[in-house]
């Protein structure tokens, strides 16, 4: 009999396949509330796209009215700032409401649930923070995306250069030259693709970190997450796989299928325009069902590494409720 | 709130069994490396194959046989080879493995009777065989999903459920000789009956894993754990310095050493 497996009811390290469970086990569980969070955060992300093209299509036509057509096109250019705080808003919502569904899930998980609403309460102060997070997050990604390219440019052409010059020296010029660009092609794609998802791995759950742990603002919270999947990376990468394939189903029923079927569609603008409008409800759909589980994961996989590098769970064994959050 | 489901089987002796079901999170991970591996045999193989076509293709002239019949004979080999392949490499591992395979040995599941006894050659087979079924269009995903006891079509028809194996109690906990000493007097010091098995198992948990944490955090669960337990116990002073770590060194091997006599 081993003793830590019966004695304690407070889970410790996962390994990946049962963080996705468990996750998947948490938003079963909370359907409702996590679905409903999901849905404000997606309607306020189209609200902040839709309100910037309706600013831009008011202004158009106010200074075409005005002047010509430079006027049109300073009034876009003015409308697309104006716009652009709308979005700003709307996407600082979405950040703030989907992190809210990975601090209800790591909530559960330590056995102190609580309330949507009381969540939605605490976070509200945080909505700057959130807005900057998402701002940081995204020069994080612009430069891991040039270092990859630069990084799958490099190797690939390496060795590409390299097997082809071989190859064509010892069998013939045209098939070493094809072999080297098929080998470079194909490590030049798997090193952009490695990068990334490093980065990703390394920043998945920086948003979590800011909607639970209290202090934390939106650039402390990134360097949390980027210290706490220090040692976890290859784990965390087996979760992205695991959550994929799981997510796939659905999305399979709401994006592909809906787009293989409507190819088969007359030609016709009526009925083009229509199949567009449903087809982009359905993704819509897709991703609302989605959201839930990603945040989910990143809620459960937060407490995992938090148990692992820092024995969160050891801590709660005994501590009940003096409050963590 | 249980995130992991836990059946329990009645063996026909009237033993009671406990599993825990494994989740369809460490499947997806199981069937990932599984066809990883299974896609690099059959890789293997066209290369092994595309390399003997040509090789026989260059020696035509050599040959006595026409050519087009040892190229109809070594395709056909290898059709069932790759055929061998895909269906025997579940059987094979499940069937030798006691229902593992070597993804399911990595996320540490495995598959059973719907009795407890381990999964044989029959159920093995009817499994691979559904296989294919249950992928097309998730039609397996959904059955674990909605089913009761995870059982995909597979596991309906072969009468097999995919269980979690015993966590094996990995990462052997080093006691140094000092702490072994100074455990020894904690033996004659204290009474160590007021510490409970719970407290063994945080202690035995948290030196497994030290090794893994932030050393901020060990530091801190160390002091932490060494505090609560010295109160527990009722030790004033200990009449030797020494690290939190060590003291839960000696507190632990001292507690086993009790249980053991």
């Amino acid at each position: 009999m081993n003793p830590s497996a019966s004695s304690s009811s407070q889970l410790g390290p996962l390994n990946p396949g049962d963080v996705v469970s468990a996750a998947l086990r948490l938003y079963r569980d909370r359907f409702k509330p996590y679905i409903q969070l999901s849905a404000l955060a997606t309607v306020w992300l189209i609200g902040g796209i839709v309100a910037l093209v309706v600013v831009m299509g008011v202004l158009i036509g106010i200074f075409s009215v005005l002047g010509g057509e430079l006027m049109a096109i300073l009034g876009g250019l003015i409308g697309l700032v104006v716009g652009f705080l709308p979005l700003l808003y709307g996407s600082a919502k979405y950040y703030l409401l989907s992190a809210a569904i990975g601090r209800l899930s790591f909530s559960d998980l330590v056995s102190q649930p609580e309330t949507t609403l009381a969540v939605r309460q605490r976070l509200n102060p945080k909505l700057s923070q959130f807005l900057l997070m998402g701002f940081l997050l995204f020069l994080v990604y612009i430069a891991a995306y040039l270092v990859a390219v630069l990084a799958a440019l490099i190797s690939g052409g390496a060795l590409g250069l390299v097997t082809a010059g071989i190859l064509s020296a010892l069998i013939n010029a045209p098939a070493g030259g094809a072999f080297g660009v098929v080998l470079g092609l194909i490590l030049g794609v798997g090193v952009f693709l490695l990068v990334l998802l490093w980065v990703l791995a390394r920043t998945f759950i920086a948003e979590v970190v800011l909607a639970i742990e209290p202090n934390q603002d939106a650039s402390s919270s990134l360097g949390r997450s980027w210290d706490l999947t220090k040692t976890s990376n290859w784990r965390i990468q087996i979760v992205f796989l695991a959550t994929f394939l799981i997510q796939l189903p659905i999305i399979m029923v709401t994006n592909y299928l809906p787009s293989l079927f409507l190819a088969f569609l007359p030609d016709n603008s009526a009925v083009f325009a229509l199949s567009q409008t449903l087809s982009i409800i359905l993704s819509l759909v897709g991703s609302i069902l989605v959201l839930p589980l990603w945040q989910a994961v990143k809620g459960v996989l937060y407490y995992d590494l938090r148990s692992r590098r820092e024995g969160l769970d050891l801590e709660l064994r005994h501590q009940s409720d003096d409050g963590l959050l | 709130m249980a995130l992991f489901k836990t059946i329990t089987i009645r063996t026909p002796e009237s033993i009671e069994l406990e599993f825990v079901l494994a989740g369809i999170g460490s499947r997806a991970v199981a069937l990932m490396i599984d066809y990883t591996c299974l896609g690099l045999g059959l890789l293997a193989l066209t290369v092994l194959y595309t390399f003997l076509l040509v090789q026989v293709l260059s020696m035509e002239s050599v040959l006595a046989v026409d050519s087009n019949t040892v190229q109809l004979w070594i395709t056909g080999i290898f059709a069932v080879l790759a055929f061998a392949l895909y269906v025997g490499y579940f059987v094979l591992f499940e069937t030798l493995w006691f229902g593992q395979t070597p993804g399911k040995r990595y996320t540490k599941i495995r598959v059973i009777r719907d009795d407890g006894q381990p999964e044989r050659l029959v159920q093995a087979t009817l499994r691979a065989l559904l296989r294919p079924i249950d992928d097309t269009l998730f039609i397996g995903f959904f059955s674990i999903l909605l089913s009761q006891r995870e059982k995909r079509l597979g596991d309906w028809l072969a009468g097999t459920l995919v269980v979690q194996s015993d966590p094996n109690t990995s990462g052997q906990i080093q006691i140094t000789e000092r702490s072994q000493a100074i455990g020894k007097d904690l033996l004659s010091l204290t009474d160590l009956t007021k510490l409970s098995p719970d407290d063994l198992a945080t202690m035995r948990e948290f030196l497994q894993r030290r090794s893994t944490m932030s050393s901020k955090a060990k530091g801190q669960i160390s002091d932490q754990l060494a505090r609560r337990y010295r109160d527990q116990l009722e030790l004033e002073r200990l009449h030797t310095e020494m690290t939190t770590d060590t003291f839960l060194e000696a507190l632990y091997w001292a507690y086993q050493r009790r249980s053991e006599d």
